[in-house]
């Protein structure tokens, strides 16, 4: 059981290999149904201008934006061309998918797990739930300070999680794309809003960078992973900005939009990034000085053998 | 820290003997020492060295005496807090009766997390105190739940006064300031007057102060300042 | 110290401690975002003038983060750092805070049981003591 992989390392591999696997499944698949591909790729495209005549006009330049990428693409070989497109594709449809597939389950396995490793702790008091909860918020200093003790970081952390959440969920775009294909979407904020809100956001993201190269005790911790982690989740919102506004006319900005997202699904419930439900978990459910609601559980599975003398 | 001191050996055997309820199919009584890593630990009393020291001890006597029992050990970071009793569970499923190394409410706290089996204490609780030096403690403190230090130049009248009188001296303090009791003893409201003489203060000794309200009032609970909400309505543990 | 000189025997208890609390300690150093916002609640960092290797996650990582990664298998200077790192630099006073929840105080007390199956743990009648 001894591994000379740390966990992170484990799992950028596992990501890097399911990747690889979609990749090469998609492209053996476009190879056989090339005639098919160019046909659907063309009916997409008529698909979003409909969309965008009867959106309003930021929803179509987006649709504008996504052509361009798109018509810049077939400018390039055949083969890359249909590279691309196959990915831009997959990436959104079964990839995406897949990963939030994953996500889900990754979640739904860590929920198993820490019931697992934890159980309803004889002796626990748990004062009636929202009492306990009005209760931790009113006395008890931590609660007072917020999660996070110091101001600074309080602030940043909560805009910069919230903003994670926010942007991709009220994004025109993204909406536009959710109400194509389950004809819902969540209400959409204005385009120049949501460009503010992600320079906000990689603003943020930078803060989170600069302070884990210049503070020891955080830097004395870091590792690639957590480098890693961080430029990963920044991607999104930055090629998603740059691609918007055409910074750079190739398809592979929109690709590499996708496939962080996707990567970000996927790696989830497995990185460090599980410290968003790992959060939920144990200050709901543990009892304990700093719980925001006196949970009824304590850690443990009931003993270790240790200390056994002859 | 709280001090405390190791029962004599004869005392802790014969009261693990009472119990002679050996659990099948073994023939022999097979008994759990569990030290203690906080107070115990630093007073040389119940820590992990001890522990092992007193196990043998006890084997040794158990052999002598040609009785059929067993002591395992295990030492815990502190017996008075739940979380570090939950460790041992495996090892107290396999014995038949517990014998702690903690202080009085360490026991107690193991005996109320294993109810199913006796727990015995190796140790008895002596005080509240200080260490002067490796392997010496000194009283110094009788938790009367209203402290005077202030008013004392920081000396405790109840545990160093051999009498707890609360203002000033008895009348029996020998002339090179001893308590006339003897025994090495010094008169605590003599090292209070010096003290606060030292600091300035010697005329804050007239100040009367009210007798101490030692009426048993029941367990007594803490709900420490800024868990009033938390804990509302709670006024006693289990 | 701890009454057996058999390494066999030794390892075979670490192991076992490793056993029961190993899903534990590996989920939480998993969690740990390595924010060290943990710091500022260890009163033993604020004392040493904001050491980074007194803030508790950096204890916790290097204590029975090494310990859990090498199953135990480390060499006598290994753990004698782990135990400065347990013993000195952390009292177990239970105060530290982390911010996604992590239970750094047993992770520290886990760190300290292996230490002690491994026969290394305070004297308080050294002579540093006296």
């Amino acid at each position: 059981m001894t591994s000379r992989w740390n966990p992170g390392a484990k799992c950028w591999l596992r990501a890097v290999i399911v990747i690889l696997v979609s990749v090469a499944a998609t492209q053996l698949w476009s190879e056989q149904t090339d005639a098919t591909t160019s046909a659907s790729r063309a009916s997409t495209q008529t698909t979003a201008r409909t969309d965008a005549t009867t959106s309003a006009s930021r929803a179509s330049t987006q649709t504008t934006a996504r052509t361009d990428a798109t018509t810049s693409a077939s400018r390039a070989a055949g083969v890359h061309r249909d590279i691309a497109s196959t990915l831009y594709n997959v990436g959104q449809g079964p990839a995406l998918r897949l990963c939030l597939l994953v996500a889900v389950l990754g979640i739904l396995y860590r929920i198993w797990q820490f019931r697992r490793l934890t159980r309803v702790a004889p002796g626990r008091l748990s004062a009636g739930a929202w009492a306990g909860m009005a209760a931790a918020m009113s006395g008890h200093g931590s609660w007072r300070r917020g999660v996070i003790p110091h101001p600074v970081m309080r602030t940043v952390s909560l805009a910069f999680h919230i903003l994670l959440f926010l942007v991709p969920l009220l994004l025109p775009a993204h909406n536009m794309i959710l109400h194509r294909s389950i004809h819902a979407s969540l209400p959409a904020i204005p385009a120049p809003l949501a460009d503010w809100l992600t320079i906000v956001l990689i603003a943020l993201g930078a803060f989170f960078l600069v302070r884990r190269l210049v503070s020891p005790r955080v830097r004395v911790l870091s590792t690639a992973h957590d480098y890693l982690i961080l430029l990963l989740v920044l991607t999104p919102f930055v090629t998603g900005l740059m691609a918007y506004h055409h910074v750079l006319s190739s398809p592979w900005l929109m690709i590499a939009h996708i496939a962080s997202a996707d990567a970000l699904f996927l790696l989830l419930p497995f990185t460090k990034l599980g410290h968003m439900p790992f959060l939920v978990f144990s200050r709901f459910f543990i009892s304990g000085e700093y719980a925001w609601m006196p949970g009824r559980r304590a850690w443990g599975t009931g003993g270790h053998a240790g200390g056994r003398d002859k | 820290m709280v001090k405390a001191a190791r029962k004599p050996l004869e005392e802790i055997f014969d009261m693990i003997l009472t119990y002679k309820k050996a659990r099948k199919p073994r023939d022999f009584l097979q008994v759990l020492t569990v030290g203690c890593g906080g107070c115990t630990s630093v007073c040389l009393a119940g820590g992990q060295r001890e522990v092992l020291a007193l196990n043998e001890e006890l084997t040794a006597m158990a052999r002598n005496q040609k009785v059929p029992v067993r002591f395992l050990s295990s030492t815990i970071e502190r017996q008075c807090n739940p979380q570090f009793l939950d460790e041992i569970e495996d090892l107290v499923r396999d014995c038949d009766c517990l014998l702690s190394c903690a202080c009085g409410a360490g026991v107690q706290h193991l005996a109320d997390r294993y109810q199913d089996k006796p727990t015995f204490p190796a140790l008895d609780t002596l005080f509240l105190g200080v260490d002067i030096d490796t392997g010496l403690y000194e009283e110094r403190c009788r938790t009367c739940k209203k402290c005077v230090l202030g008013l004392t130049g920081g000396i405790c009248p109840l545990s160093r006064c051999s009498k707890g009188v609360l203002n000033g001296p008895c009348g029996g303090t020998r002339a090179d300031g001893e308590c006339e009791l003897g025994d090495g003893l010094s008169c605590a409201w003599n090292s209070i007057y010096e003290r606060l003489k030292d600091q300035g203060r010697e005329n804050e000794i007239l100040e009367i102060r009210l007798p101490m309200d030692w009426q048993e009032k029941g367990q007594g609970v803490l709900v420490q300042r800024g868990f009033e909400a938390r804990h509302n309505g709670r006024s006693r543990g289990r | 110290m701890n009454g057996s000189t058999d390494d066999a025997i030794m390892a075979h208890r670490i192991g076992r401690v490793l056993e029961k609390s190993g899903e534990m300690i590996k989920l939480s150093l998993q969690a740990c975002a390595h924010c060290a916002l943990c710091a500022e609640s260890c009163f033993k960092f604020q004392s040493s003038g904001g050491n980074p290797g007194y803030s508790p996650s950096y204890k916790a990582i290097n204590s029975i983060g090494k310990i859990y990664r090498k199953r135990g298998r480390l060499s006598e200077s290994e753990y004698n750092a782990i135990s400065d790192l347990v013993w000195n630099r952390c009292a177990l006073c239970m105060r530290c805070y982390c911010p996604v929840g992590i239970n750094i105080p047993s992770l520290i007390a886990c760190a300290r049981n292996v230490c002690r199956e491994r026969g290394v743990f305070p004297a308080y009648d050294g002579e540093e003591n006296s």
